[in-house]
């Protein structure tokens, strides 16, 4: 059954933002993005946001992902407070806890899918066991025999799923994923997403989709509606 | 293709984004103009030191249509023989020199006219001419140009100290020549005397007939120069001839012509990696635009408008580029025409070129130039454009991955540019210049141009695998593991745009060969000079007149030598003459030399107890080929055949076995050459003969310059001493003679060797400076353009600082790369300089000494500055906003 609360109070909490708020802009052309959002998102939760352009999904996802910082409020991921690290400390914590797909694959052109695989696990300096970890991905998203082609060899969902393969080989607690069917035709979008459902499950990751499709929120644990940087079914303080 | 269309493809393409890219089209415009300015300011310092030679041929002994000279001067006893002449041609005399004016330490020329003439036609009212002076003074008048007068302070009235054939002359200043195409010869370092008295002042006794260096003639109004010509032949003399003025002037364009034609095609170097560095502008920026160019093709933009859209941009950078070139190369000028005039008067003639003279055909050439180079090198990329597909260029993510390479088309062209330079190395010289030699060095840039993409692809492929494999990395405890990761994506970056960076490193590469072949080049030639210098100059002190340049071998006093030979330390003497004289329309120097044992008194004998050196042996030469030289030397002299110098042998082909026919006071004689010798003074040739030859055929020989040996226990220093106190006693010959001993003599040539490669050198720092503007330019292009690539990499959790060096690792990359080719090319072009294009323009065989003790470093200057290029852009990359940039498609 879909939920519809921000906020459900489980016991391994993965990431939580309290009364988060977000301004774009110069001081009289500011626009706020987010006013005061809260969310709790547990471990092997799939949420989906939904909500027109321009209500400040995205903004929430970087802010979640450890992308962006916010003008106030607080998020916690696995326990640490993000406004409260330094630059360095965000970036080991995106590398080693957070997962991203993007609605336009961002895979890099220049490396092949193995290497674009591999590339999160290189960052870390994790050196060991890095073929057996990715084959193991590419199977799961059955894209081992492609491991050798670039992405330009590639269709569109098979490009997602390569993607989806990236974000999760180092097994993060968080995946961030912004529109990642908005590109795809409905079959594709049905495989990404089923994949999305069950491989962050397998190991406990909790994940956010921004998406507009209601298909793909159907896949999701918990659908919230955003509006103009607000949750519009909200159901409950954290 | 209407207007509109072509405005809205302008708007999209070039003018909007170009708002964005300030910094790189600053970058690019400032490397074309880099490259413009070079070509502009060795064209003009060519140009300005050719016209002074002009110039002053025209002034001093072109000023007739028609000049009379032959192998020895022009005797006043021929003047009866020509009084017919009167009718159809004024016939003027004339004697030509140079001087050294110790009070001002410059040289003059001084040229001896009709004095009463001259002063009729130069000063009409006789305003700037004082009145006669005594019988001294009316004999030694001179007229001097008003800028020698005002640059060194002289007046009318004064007395004017010159070093004239080896002897210290006093001149007086009778007049100050007002501007005038003769005051203005030399720069105005010209003085006019008349000519008896010059003849008087070189030693020709009073009374007996005079000779004179050549003979004038202005035709009257009508006169045909062909048909005057054909009158006064059969009264001259058999080796006498008589031929145009510019026949003369061409001789001296002859003469600096290879030297003139390497300047040029050093500066093209530059310009050839401003093409290269334009290309790769044109084509980021169409990369860059694809969707855009898709976009407006799919709104119905025709291929014609983008075509010309990316034309007009490299039409637009051209001219901008060009114009501040022009403005740059007038600047630049004044120093490259320094260096060129050094050059030029260390091993041609003396020429004292006026300032660089900006002219609107410099203008229009600069611009044709910077224009022409633009269009050919946009070409390519803006026909690309042209073609692309809209949903290809639609398609997102793809980036340059869609410009198929051929690499393989190129690198069997590649290999065919590399057969074709091999087979121009083979070609002879057109004249002096080395045509086809230029011709090898070009395709050999191309060459290596067309096989980088090929050769580049697969060691980046190769680094890429290795730096990336975790398990290598793992076998290396991760110590170097970020660096590793930044080189090898870094790989990844550059595999992924193979055609910019094959260009981007065919500029750089290129500019590094140039610069190592240079480096290599000059190196051994200096080597081999060295070299050459040690075995050919072995006296103990030296002697020459101040007077003395390459054009104008001044004769060293004969008393003051016999005075010097007899001083207590000094064991033996040599001494050296040379004359000019014309063999096939080229000038060419007859020489000889000869030593003396002064106990003994014998000539060209060795001299016992002496160090050894071919001087000592008897043999003042050194052989190209030969185990001998004594041997070759004793058995040529005997049969009375010359030596002829390599330059000679190679300009004239000439080698040994095969006869010369010289023009002598005795008539043409045919004469046999024995051998070749090395000469690395001039490459003008020098045909030289033992002294009894010399003496039959030209005369009793007056020394150029001379060496004194050390009696044995006699130290340098101490002869030295001796010579400079004797020389103290006669104040006269101490300002007109220069004495060195060996060391000094030495260290002065090399200096005079290390001053005519300075142009080279600037040259080369230019072209290494544009492809490092290059090299900033791309860099900062791949910082813009990968944004998005760089956006995702920190979303993946790398850190500013990796991104920062993913940029730099390019750098690493391209320095490591370019250092690599660059330096295999560079051993390729210095090959084809030294055996191809130096051989054919100056004659010399090079030995060769790469230098890399210094060179090594060089190099890693030169990488150290590719990094320091990277540092802008590698802190633009470090500065993207990754949430923006993934967004954006």
């Amino acid at each position: 059954m879909v939920s519809s609360s921000p906020l459900v109070n489980r016991p391994a909490t993965v990431v939580r933002a309290v009364a988060v708020e977000k301004s774009y802009g110069a001081r009289e052309r500011r626009v706020a993005a987010l006013r005061g959002l809260d969310l709790a998102v547990s471990a092997g939760e799939f949420v989906a946001i939904m909500g027109r352009s321009g209500c400040g999904k995205t903004t929430l996802l970087n802010l979640l992902g450890a992308m962006d910082q916010p003008d106030r409020g607080e998020i916690w991921l696995e326990g640490r407070n993000l406004p409260q690290l330094s630059e360095e400390e965000l970036t080991r914590l995106r590398r080693q806890r957070v997962g991203f797909v993007f609605q336009f694959f961002n895979l890099l052109p220049t490396l092949t899918v193995r290497e674009n695989v591999e590339l999160p696990l290189l960052l870390q300096g994790e050196t060991s066991a890095i073929r057996a970890r990715v084959d193991e991905v590419l199977v799961a998203v059955d894209l081992h025999d492609r491991a050798a082609d670039t992405p330009a060899q590639l269709s569109g969902g098979q490009m997602q799923r390569v993607a989806l393969a990236r974000a999760l080989v180092h097994r993060p607690v968080l995946l961030i994923a912004d529109e990642p069917t908005g590109n795809l035709d409905s079959i594709s979008a049905e495989q990404v997403l089923t994949l999305l459902k069950e491989l962050p499950a397998r190991h406990g990751a909790a994940v956010v989709m921004a998406t507009h499709s209601s298909e793909a929120a159907r896949f999701a644990d918990r659908v919230l509606h955003m509006k103009d940087g607000q949750w519009t079914n909200e159901a409950g303080k954290p | 293709m209407s207007a509109r269309e072509w405005s809205v493809a302008w708007k999209t393409l070039v003018a909007r984004p170009s708002r964005n890219e300030r910094g790189r089209t600053a970058l690019a415009i400032v490397a074309v103009a880099l490259a413009i300015a070079v070509v502009v300011a060795i064209r003009m310092a060519n140009r300005t030191a050719l016209e002074s030679f002009e110039q002053t041929s025209r002034a001093v002994a072109g000023r007739g249509a028609l000049t009379v000279h032959g192998p020895t001067p022009i005797s006043s006893t021929l003047f009866p023989r020509l009084r017919w002449l009167g009718a159809y041609a004024e016939a003027e005399p004339y004697i030509d020199r140079y001087a050294y004016d110790p009070r001002a330490h410059d040289t003059l020329e001084l040229l001896g006219l009709d004095w009463a003439a001259e002063v009729a036609h130069h000063l009409p009212l006789n305003r700037n001419l004082i009145a006669p002076g005594s019988r001294q003074q009316r004999r030694a008048a001179v007229l001097l140009t008003s800028y020698y007068a005002q640059r060194y302070h002289y007046r009318r009235g004064d007395w004017l100290p010159l070093v004239l054939n080896g002897r210290l002359v006093r001149l007086w200043i009778a007049g100050v020549l007002p501007q005038s195409k003769l005051a203005t010869a030399q720069s105005g370092h010209i003085a006019l005397m008349d000519v008896a008295a010059e003849a008087h002042l070189l030693g020709q006794v009073r009374g007996a007939p005079l000779r004179f260096d050549g003979l004038q003639l202005r035709l009257a109004p009508g006169v045909s120069e062909p048909w005057l010509a054909s009158q006064v032949q059969p009264f001259l003399p058999a080796d006498d001839h008589v031929e145009p003025a510019a026949v003369r002037r061409r001789q001296t364009e002859k003469m600096v012509s290879a030297f003139a034609a390497n300047l040029r095609a050093l500066s093209y170097v530059a310009l050839l990696v401003g093409a290269f560095l334009i290309y790769n502008t044109i084509a980021m920026g169409v990369v860059r635009r694809r969707t855009a160019i898709a976009t407006l093709r799919a709104l119905g933009a025709s291929r014609r408008a983008i075509l010309a859209v990316f034309l007009a941009e490299a039409l637009l950078l051209s001219v901008i580029g060009g114009l501040a070139g022009l403005a740059l190369g007038r600047l630049l000028a004044g120093l490259a025409l320094h260096l060129v005039s050094m050059t030029l008067n260390a091993l041609y003639t003396v020429t004292h070129p006026k300032a660089v003279r900006f002219t609107a055909g410099d203008l229009v050439w600069a611009l044709i130039l910077a224009v022409g180079v633009g269009l050919i090198s946009a070409w390519g990329p803006a026909r690309e454009a042209a073609r692309v597909a809209p949903a290809e260029g639609m398609r997102p993510g793809l980036y340059e991955t869609q410009f198929a390479v051929a690499k393989h088309r190129w690198l069997w062209l590649g290999l065919a540019c590399a057969l074709l330079a091999a087979v121009c190395a083979k070609l002879p010289a057109i004249g002096t210049v080395p045509f086809w030699g230029f011709a090898s060095a070009l395709m050999a840039v191309l060459g290596m141009g067309l096989l980088l993409p090929f050769a580049v692809s697969h060691l980046l492929r190769l680094g890429r695998s290795r730096l990336l494999d975790p398990a290598s990395a793992a076998a290396g405890r991760n110590r170097w593991w970020p660096l590793r990761l930044s080189l090898g994506l870094a790989a990844a970056s550059l595999l992924s745009a193979l055609r910019r960076t094959s260009v981007l490193l065919a500029a750089l590469t290129t500019a590094v060969a140039m610069f190592i072949a240079v480096a290599i080049m000059v190196g051994s030639f200096r080597v081999t000079v060295s070299t050459w210098l040690g075995e050919t100059l072995r006296a103990d002190v030296f002697l020459r007149a101040r007077d003395w340049t390459r054009s104008n071998n001044a004769p060293l006093p004969r008393e003051v030598l016999r005075q010097l030979e007899r001083l207590p330390g000094v064991g033996a003497a040599g001494e050296y003459s040379a004359v000019p004289e014309t063999y096939r329309g080229q000038r060419i120097f007859i020489s000889t030399a000869w030593s003396r044992d002064l106990e003994s008194g014998r000539r060209n004998v060795r001299l016992a107890g002496e160090a050894s050196g071919p001087m000592h042996r008897g043999c003042p030469l050194r052989f190209l080929r030969s185990a001998g030289d004594w041997n070759i030397w004793r058995r040529g002299s005997r049969r009375g055949e010359v030596f002829v110098s390599e330059p000679f042998a190679r300009h004239f082909d000439r080698w040994p076995g095969r006869q010369i026919q010289l023009p002598t006071q005795a008539g043409p004689q045919k004469l046999r050459i024995a051998a070749v010798f090395r000469d690395y003074s001039s490459s003008q040739g020098y045909v030289f003969m033992n002294l009894a030859l010399f003496e039959k055929l030209y005369g009793k020989p007056l020394a150029s310059s001379a060496g004194l040996y050390a009696r044995p226990g006699m130290t340098v220093e101490r002869l030295l001493a001796q010579v400079t106190q004797v020389l103290a006693s006669m104040p006269g010959e101490r300002q007109a003679l220069t004495v060195n001993d060996y060391q000094s003599l030495w260290r002065e040539a090399l200096k005079v060797f290390d001053q005519t490669f300075r142009v080279t050198w600037s040259l080369e720092l230019i072209a290494l400076a544009v492809a490092i503007l290059g090299v900033a330019n791309t860099l900062l292009a791949v910082a813009l353009e990968r944004r998005r690539e760089l956006a995702v990499l920190l979303f993946l959790g790398a850190t500013r600082r990796q991104t920062r060096r993913m940029l730099l690792g390019e750098a690493v990359w391209i320095g490591a790369l370019a250092l690599l080719f660059g330096t295999l090319l560079g051993v390729v072009l210095a090959a084809i300089l030294i055996f191809v294009i130096n051989v054919q323009s100056f004659g010399w065989t090079i030995q060769v000494h790469a230098p890399w003790t210094w060179l090594l470093p060089a190099c890693l200057l030169v990488f150290a500055a590719t990094l320091i290029a990277a540092l802008g852009p590698a802190g633009v990359a470090a500065q993207v906003d990754p949430v923006a940039a993934v967004r954006v498609e």
